[in-house]
């Protein structure tokens, strides 16, 4: 009997259509660390806790509710590689098992899909799965390399500050500690990276928080940004082409990327090589663990 | 949403029309793909390249997972805030 630990892996929408390598590497991790990630077949978008909940919270609701089901009618916990998934299913999750009213409702409509969700099953953040389900104890002895020298800037994102309680950062930050790398510490560490201003005025989410943020961050000049979200990570690679020039660039890398570096598996495995801005000096910062 | 969330949460109530057109492409795309962003052939080459599956099993190929999430956009009426033309695939204006 298969007895390793298994998550329905929900991958979101900018994750497999253009940050393929967080997928591959959080893939190689689960293969290493011993845990499964089954594909959460027939997903679709979370959808999105920016627009879609502001322009139609029945649909997004009803949507998310779909997706949380699939997880459920599979008995796997969901785990989210994604911030934004994570918050639309966190909250779409505490609505639908608080609101037995709101469930009911919702569930009318997936039973015409031959669908329905009881609020069993939610959502684990990545982070969560390595800190805790895993453990850095585990993880630390699964490494063949650590970093050596590198200077991280950590971009948390604003969803990781809004469940206090599971204190995301300081998992974050002991996880990329376990890897062998430094934190440097900068004063726009919390500020929001810009996108969900973007949508409505895009010239203040460039101007009054990526830009913020890089000057704030270039001070430091750390080796790498790292950073669990997509949509941060779109961001603040675009705010480094709007504002510093090629030879100030900061390579900006995913959780499961500097994981699955320290785990052993080469640039190419990964995907590397699809970083608009290089992140190969972070590669030159490993030492093989004798 | 409730009436009561509204008043605490008054920037999350149901927008009215007309929609801006910054938040049009978003639902336009879910309507589209069932994704917020389309999968372009580009990253289904680089896709197979890195080791992955060329198109996840996600509504970037399963019709059905697409025709769910547009039944649900219809039955809550998401494709009409975006002037959705369902024959184009396109919203209206």
């Amino acid at each position: 009997m298969n007895d390793k630990k298994t998550y329905g892996l929900f991958l979101g929408c900018l994750i497999p259509s253009s940050q393929i390598f967080v997928e591959k590497a959080a893939r190689l991790i689960a293969k290493k660390l011993d845990f499964q990630f089954i594909d959460l077949k027939g997903a679709t978008c979370c959808p999105d806790p920016e627009i879609s909940r502001v322009v139609g919270y029945d649909a997004w609701i009803r949507i998310a509710a779909r997706n949380l089901s699939l997880a459920e009618m599979a008995g796997y916990e969901l785990c989210m590689i994604c911030n934004g998934c994570y918050s639309t299913f966190t909250e779409a999750y505490e609505a639908l098992e608080k609101d037995v009213k709101l469930r009911n409702e919702v569930n009318q409509d997936l039973a015409l899909l031959g669908r329905r969700y009881d609020a069993k099953i939610g959502a684990k953040n990545f982070i969560e799965v390595l800190y805790s389900d895993i453990g850095l104890k585990k993880l630390e002895g699964a490494l063949e390399k650590r970093f050596r020298g590198l200077k991280v800037a950590m971009q948390y994102g604003c969803r990781l500050y809004k469940e206090t309680e599971k204190e995301y950062p300081r998992k974050f930050d002991e996880i990329i500690k376990t890897l062998g790398a430094d934190i440097v510490r900068y004063d726009a560490e919390r500020l929001c990276c810009g996108v969900p201003s973007t949508y409505a005025d895009p010239n203040f989410s460039t101007q009054q928080r990526a830009r913020v943020k890089l000057e704030g961050l270039s001070e430091k000049k750390p080796d790498c940004i790292a950073l669990v979200c997509p949509a941060c990570y779109d961001m603040i690679e675009k705010a480094e082409f709007m504002f510093l020039e090629p030879e100030q660039f900061i390579p900006v890398l995913n959780l499961t990327e500097l994981v699955a570096l320290c785990l052993g598996f080469s640039p190419e495995d990964i995907g590397l090589d699809i970083h608009r801005i290089s992140a190969y000096p972070v590669v030159e910062k490993l030492e093989e663990i004798v | 949403m409730s009436e009561e969330e509204t008043k605490r949460f008054p920037l999350r109530r149901p927008l009215k029309s007309p929609l801006p057109l910054s938040f049009k492409g978003v639902i336009t795309n879910l309507l589209k793909f069932g994704h917020i962003q389309e999968l372009l052939d580009f990253w289904t080459e680089e896709r197979s390249r890195i080791g992955l599956e060329a198109a996840p099993p996600t509504a970037y190929k399963d019709e059905k997972a697409l025709n769910e999430v547009r039944a649900i956009t219809k039955q809550t009426k998401l494709d009409k805030k975006v002037a959705f033309d369902w024959e184009r695939k396109e919203p209206k204006v």
